[in-house]
């Protein structure tokens, strides 16, 4: 064959054609909306820097209060939620994976719970309690019980800390746990061999060797901190406690869109730079996969301390699943918010509208507009999910296939920029971009087709990541053997690829569905009245003082999102080798 | 060096209801090289680790020299850190984080030596293991054969009186595992360490041990030196698991007064009772093949020897000689049996198989060696 018509062959491949198909959406998606927040921030013809948005937010009268401080509190927040959630995760992790509690699976299941409830369930249960009288509207549980609660436990950086960090402890306790349980029982106990004593193989050893978990769950929460909307909204916008995503989402939803801009580029840069550092420090230096099999962990006898043990682990798990679970459920029941005194009442789930009770807004399932964003946020998840997924398989394929590595380097790179860009950040990129409309497309402001573009470019990271998962674990021979019999690509993507990934390929949009309905801060703000959103509603309704109902959806997206995360893990055989 | 011995008494230890290992007896002289082996899921790493103190027996005692160090009848247990014992892993449970001169150093800080001292130990390991140069190194930076090496000198190191591996060969490849194996050997010579070690390769117990035991299904089949073991097996099982060919066995029974296999007959009047039926036993350097054509008479063929007529299946160049694989009977009765020629025989060809007028022992059904 001559090099010309091999050349041809290439590049009229289908291999070649779906590269190209994949590269276009995805420079839509993920590089259009950066590209055009970039823009958008930068002087046009005849304007220079220092009319601009930058000099505002970064060296102005105004810049103390629109980026230096919430830079400083969202720092804080993020800090605080990174060391705690690592020692709880760790804490727990070690509990599940080396001690000899009784329940410790129990546990193990309990602490990866928090992480599939929606990150506003906490701070909301957390109003429930601790709210107390600064800003008006009905005082939490305990106030109404006629206890005094300090201003900063009820607002601001330690409230909104502590909710994050009940949130995320789950995620560090995933990574740790599973190091942990990777080093296997060999490497402690050639360490115990030698006569050193508990405490030192858990420093020296153990500790150590799980550094990169450490690590990285440290990252991962600090950029999780860094970027959350939805605690600081409810626990701090009240006080003007802001932080850089509370800022630019007043800029944005005020009108002061370029400032608004300018701020989502600066919180892209912390999260970009913390999150790549974090995956810098831990590539290629998993300790847990050496050689030989891993054997199983040796459990370590806690004797005298494990009664302390055991309630320490029991409380962590009580506070940060069971009750706050427990007090939305029994708000949403209350006559009066947060009150247990006044008696109980089914109306605000059942009752017709009553203009004496919550301005006459029905129960949730009677109120229209709840069914009307029930809709439209399961049509949302549905189709992000398959949109996510479609184009993450797409991409995982060619990525796997082409021979051209610029291309296969570029799939990958795009599709992990979305990572680094908190949700809220992405969310202005795309009103940014589709705001106004451009080239051949019209504004899709106001539409749901933003809320379906924005949600597969937030997702597919995760996407991208579990279909290359899945179709990495079908051999290569397979879909060769396909060739040979002579079957073409789209028959081989559907009739070997596709089956044979199924499972993963389907937990994994089960779990970008669960994402997509229970987030806020990617759609808090796109959606609009004639694109009613679950999470946006819940927050519209807790920011208005309607508690029960706010925490009756919250419960809402709760079970649907735990009952979703659980029938995926079973779908994708997660493993969980702390479990065994 | 002092070395010590290893008593294991009436050891047992079961898991709920799942029992690994039943009622082990092993008296091990001091500074020999025990080789424990059996096919997986015998238990034979679960006994290498109630040695290590690693599991607590549930029945039985393991003493080493005159003291006990676990009682399974009373719950007793000295800790497996006060047992002066060194184990080699088979994952080599290198700590990741810390260097190659950190992994073999650390026992030594832990046993609180002086530094000098230490890093004298730690030097002279690693020029023995032949390592000194990846002393700066990370597991991580290694190959599994130098990790493997990494692994011995940190277990070395500290001078443990008993030393003990499981299966620390098995993530090797074969040249690999031949060279280390040898290294093993002069570990084991050089620090005089009573050595206990677990494999399911006879190869290997054979080169290594001074003392093999062979376990199956939890229990002790035999326990011997590889020439007893070899020479004298006492049940089906060791008779089929040792030696490269195995011995070849075949089932028999007595009928007419004879004993016969199908319808060859292997012995005339054996002194078992008519009716019997038996394993027996030939070791596979005792039969003789000739050509199809050819007669059977000769030195080792009395007028009655069985000749059946066989097709080669393989025949591996050994030593000088042949091992042959040959199938014995058509269809589904057929028997693969592998002996040692010495002459080449062809692939493919039908040749005479004498077999040896008397059988080397046999065995009853159950397995168990049936004394003439």
């Amino acid at each position: 064959m001559s090099a010309r018509t091999f050349t041809a062959r290439h590049l009229l491949s289908p291999t070649t054609l779906l590269a190209v198909v994949v590269l276009v959406v995805l420079g839509v998606l993920v590089a259009a909306p950066l590209a055009s927040l970039i823009s958008s921030t930068t002087p046009r013809a005849g304007e220079s820097w220092s009319d601009g948005a930058w000099l505002d937010v970064l060296a102005s009268p105004m810049s103390e209060n629109l980026f230096w401080t919430p830079l400083q509190n969202s720092l804080l927040v993020a800090l605080g939620t990174a060391l705690l959630s690592t020692v709880i995760g760790g804490f727990l992790a070690w509990v599940v994976v080396l001690s000899n509690i009784r329940g410790r699976k129990v546990i193990g299941v309990l602490a990866t719970l928090p992480f599939a409830l929606p990150s506003f369930a906490i701070a909301l249960a957390w109003t429930s309690i601790f709210r107390n009288d600064r800003v008006g509207g009905s005082p939490g549980l305990l106030a109404s019980l006629g206890i005094d609660i300090p201003d900063f436990l009820a607002w601001g950086a330690l409230p909104v800390t502590l909710t994050l960090v009940a949130h995320y402890f789950s995620l560090s306790f995933v990574l740790i746990a599973a190091a942990l349980a990777g080093l296997g029982g060999d490497l402690l106990a050639a360490a115990e061999l030698t006569g050193a004593s508990k405490r030192r193989v858990a420093l020296q050893i153990a500790l150590p060797a799980v550094r990169p978990a450490l690590l990285s769950s440290f990252l991962l929460a600090f950029a999780e901190g860094v970027s959350n909307f939805a605690s600081p909204a409810l626990l701090g916008l009240p006080v003007r406690f802001q932080t850089l995503s509370t800022r630019l989402y007043g800029a944005i939803s005020t009108g002061d869109v370029e400032r608004g801009y300018a701020l989502s580029l600066l919180l892209v840069s912390v999260a970009a730079v913390v999150l790549f550092l974090g995956n810098r420090a831990t590539r290629g230096r998993s300790f847990a996969v050496i050689t030989g099999k891993a054997s199983r962990p040796r459990v370590i006898d806690l004797k005298a301390w494990k009664l302390p043990v055991t309630v320490l682990s029991w409380l962590i798990i009580a506070a940060t699943t069971i009750a706050p679970l427990l007090v939305l459920t029994a708000t949403t029941f209350s006559r009066r918010a947060n009150r247990f005194d006044d008696g109980f009442t089914l109306h605000y789930w059942l009752g017709e509208s009553d203009p004496g009770i919550s301005q006459g807004m029905a129960g949730v399932f009677r109120n229209s507009q709840l069914l009307t964003a029930t809709t439209t946020t399961l049509t949302l998840g549905v189709s992000v999910a398959a949109g996510a997924v479609l184009l993450g398989v797409l991409g995982a394929y060619v990525a796997r296939r082409t021979r051209i590595t610029p291309v296969a380097a570029s799939i990958g790179f795009l599709s992990y920029v979305p990572f680094l860009i908190p949700g809220i950040a992405l969310g202005a990129a795309f009103i940014a971009l589709f705001g106004t409309g451009f080239g051949p497309f019209p504004s899709l402001y106001g539409s749901f087709a933003i809320l379906v573009l924005a949600g597969i470019a937030g997702s597919i990271p995760y996407a991208f990541q579990t279909a290359k998962s899945s179709l990495g674990q079908i051999s290569g021979e397979l879909e060769e053997a396909a060739v040979i019999a002579g079957a073409g690509t789209g028959r081989r993507i559907a009739r070997i690829l596709l089956p044979l990934s199924a499972r993963g390929v389907v937990g994994g949009a089960m779990l970008v569905f669960v994402t997509v309905i229970r987030d806020l801060s990617l759609v808090v703000l796109l959606v609009t009245p004639a694109t009613p959103l679950l999470a946006v509603e819940t927050f519209r309704y807790a920011s208005e003082g309607f508690t029960q109902h706010a925490n009756a959806i919250t419960l809402i997206i709760a079970v649907v999102s735990v009952t979703a995360t659980i029938l995926a893990r079973r779908l994708q055989g997660t493993q969980r080798p702390w479990a065994n | 060096m002092n070395a010590l011995s290893i008593t294991l008494e009436g050891l047992g230890k079961s898991f709920g209801k799942q029992t690994a290992v039943e009622d082990l007896d092993i008296a091990l002289p001091a500074g020999s090289f025990l080789v424990l082996l059996g096919p997986s899921g015998c238990g034979k790493t679960t006994t290498l680790r109630m040695i290590a103190g690693l599991e607590d027996p549930t029945a039985g005692q393991i003493r080493f020299g005159d003291t006990t160090v676990a009682n399974g009848d009373t719950g007793a247990s000295l800790p497996a850190e006060k047992r002066g014992l060194g184990m080699v892993f088979q994952s080599y449970a290198l700590w990741p984080h810390m260097t190659v001169q950190a992994n073999v150093e650390w026992p030594l800080k832990v046993d609180r030596w002086n530094p000098s001292d230490r890093r004298a130990r730690t030097s002279e390991v690693l020029r023995m293991l032949g390592i000194e140069q990846l002393a700066h190194r990370y597991p991580a930076q290694l190959s599994g054969g130098q990790q493997q090496r990494v692994a011995i000198a940190r277990t070395i190191a500290p001078r443990p009186h008993v030393l003990l591996f499981d299966e620390p060969l098995s993530n090797l490849d074969a040249r690999l595992r031949v060279e280390t194996r040898s290294e093993l050997m002069e570990v084991h010579r050089a620090s005089g360490a009573t050595s206990v070690y677990v494999t399911h390769d006879q190869t290997e117990a054979l080169a290594m041990a001074t003392h093999i035991a062979v376990m199956k299904d939890g229990r002790l089949e035999q326990f011997g030196t590889p020439e007893e073991l070899l020479q004298d097996p006492q049940t089906a099982f060791v008779a089929e698991f040792l030696g490269s060919p195995a011995a070849v066995l075949m089932e028999g029974h007595v009928r007419d007064g004879a004993l016969r296999a199908d319808d060859l007959v292997l012995q005339n009047n054996p002194s078992l009772p008519e009716g019997a039926d038996v394993q027996v036993m030939y070791r596979p350097e005792r039969f003789r093949l000739i050509p199809a054509g050819e007669t059977t008479a000769g030195e080792d063929s009395p007028s009655v020897a069985p000749a059946p007529e066989v097709l080669v299946l393989e025949s591996t160049p050994s030593a000088g000689r042949y091992v042959v694989t040959v199938r014995l009977g058509e269809g589904l009765g057929s028997r693969r049996l592998s002996l040692v020629s010495d002459r080449r025989v062809l692939v493919n060809s039908w040749v005479r198989m004498i077999i040896p007028a008397t059988p080397d022992a046999l065995f009853s059904s159950d397995g168990s060696r049936i004394h003439a």
